[in-house]
């Protein structure tokens, strides 16, 4: 039969990776010292579900020792680039061009999920 | 004392960082690729098995699921190359594991090379594999809706392949909702229609495929 790649270790959740991920880089901006906060930028189109994302990253810090961490998240409504030359910002995914009225655009950004910044205790 | 740090880390930095280097790797090999993306039984293993037809051994798939080969028997069947993902949990795959199916992949024949993703009309979006673009596939039995309803796939795709158009009679779906929809998200996506059930609309996708080869 064919060859076959396995994972057994993958988590279910896709917010899970990228709460790990984050983890990561906000214990490697800490240089060791004790995460307050962690401050999170979740673009709209970028699949993730907030409330499942600050879960884990709350459950991950925990298991990486650092309790009570204060997780803030904001949204990041995508900026469009429209054909007529105008950029504009889709509160709506749906939101047509306010200057020519048509979908003839390109996502310029809300694709992606961003560790902002963190807190520490000095 | 507190002090703020700025990061300013993308999460899927380093799966992009993987990304990137498999698309170098397929940009050697000169061969073509995409990610096909779906919810689960609208038809991408049913596409992959009448593309082998057409393509044989030139046709390469690395197929991801949750568990189970079942798959890459199909699509090893019909006559092209299959590598199976069991990804034992994860919803979707990742650059890492296109990377670890590739090393096992024989590329000596291989001129297209299809990523059907795990079946799921989220997850898959938001990770790059390292493809030239992305596929979506949507079966009529689904609802017209469902491009609205989940723009992450639908804002990055490439093509919308609407399939089981045999099916039209029986159910409500308007493909001009669903095509409208997409061309908001993606205003130069293309459309096609297919059947794999009567192969209707095959032909015009192969078309397609070969043309992208052919390049």
């Amino acid at each position: 039969m064919n060859p076959k790649v396995f994972y057994g270790r993958e988590k279910i959740m896709h917010e899970y990776s990228i709460a790990e991920s984050l983890v990561e880089s906000a214990i490697q901006s800490s240089e060791n010292r004790k995460i307050v906060s962690m401050q999170i930028k979740v673009g709209t189109l970028s699949g993730v579900c907030i409330e499942s994302l600050t879960f884990f990253v709350d459950l991950i810090m925990e298991e990486r020792g650092f309790k009570s961490v204060e997780i803030s998240t904001e949204t990041e409504s995508p900026m469009m680039e429209c054909e007529c030359g105008n950029e504009y910002l889709a509160k709506k995914i749906f939101d047509p061009c306010p200057i020519c009225g048509t979908y003839s655009r390109k996502v310029l950004s809300g694709n992606d999920c961003i560790l902002k910044s963190i807190e520490v205790d000095e | 004392m507190t002090q703020s740090i700025k990061v300013n880390a993308r999460a899927q930095g380093r799966n992009d960082e993987i990304a990137k280097q498999n698309r170098s790797f397929f940009l050697e090999k000169n061969i073509v690729v995409f990610n096909l993306i779906s919810s689960p039984g609208s038809g991408k293993t049913s596409l992959l098995e009448s593309m082998a037809k057409y393509f044989g051994k030139t046709l390469g798939v690395i197929t991801g699921d949750i568990q189970m080969d079942y798959d890459a028997k199909r699509i090893d069947s019909a006559g092209a190359q299959a590598i199976q993902i069991e990804t034992g949990g994860s919803c979707h795959l990742n650059a890492a594991m296109v990377r670890d199916a590739c090393a096992i992949m024989d590329f000596s024949q291989i001129k297209l090379l299809v990523i059907e993703n795990v079946g799921n009309l989220v997850c898959p979006s938001t990770f790059d594999l390292g493809e030239q673009f992305k596929v979506a596939m949507l079966s009529v039995t689904e609802g017209d809706e469902k491009v609205a309803k989940y723009p992450a796939l639908f804002s990055r795709s490439k093509a919308l392949i609407i399939s089981k158009i045999d099916l039209l009679p029986h159910v409500t779906f308007s493909k001009e909702r669903a095509q409208n929809d997409c061309k908001k998200l993606s205003p130069d996506i293309e459309f096609f229609e297919i059947s794999c059930k009567t192969q209707d609309g095959m032909e015009n996708w192969i078309r397609y495929c070969k043309g992208l080869i052919n390049k």
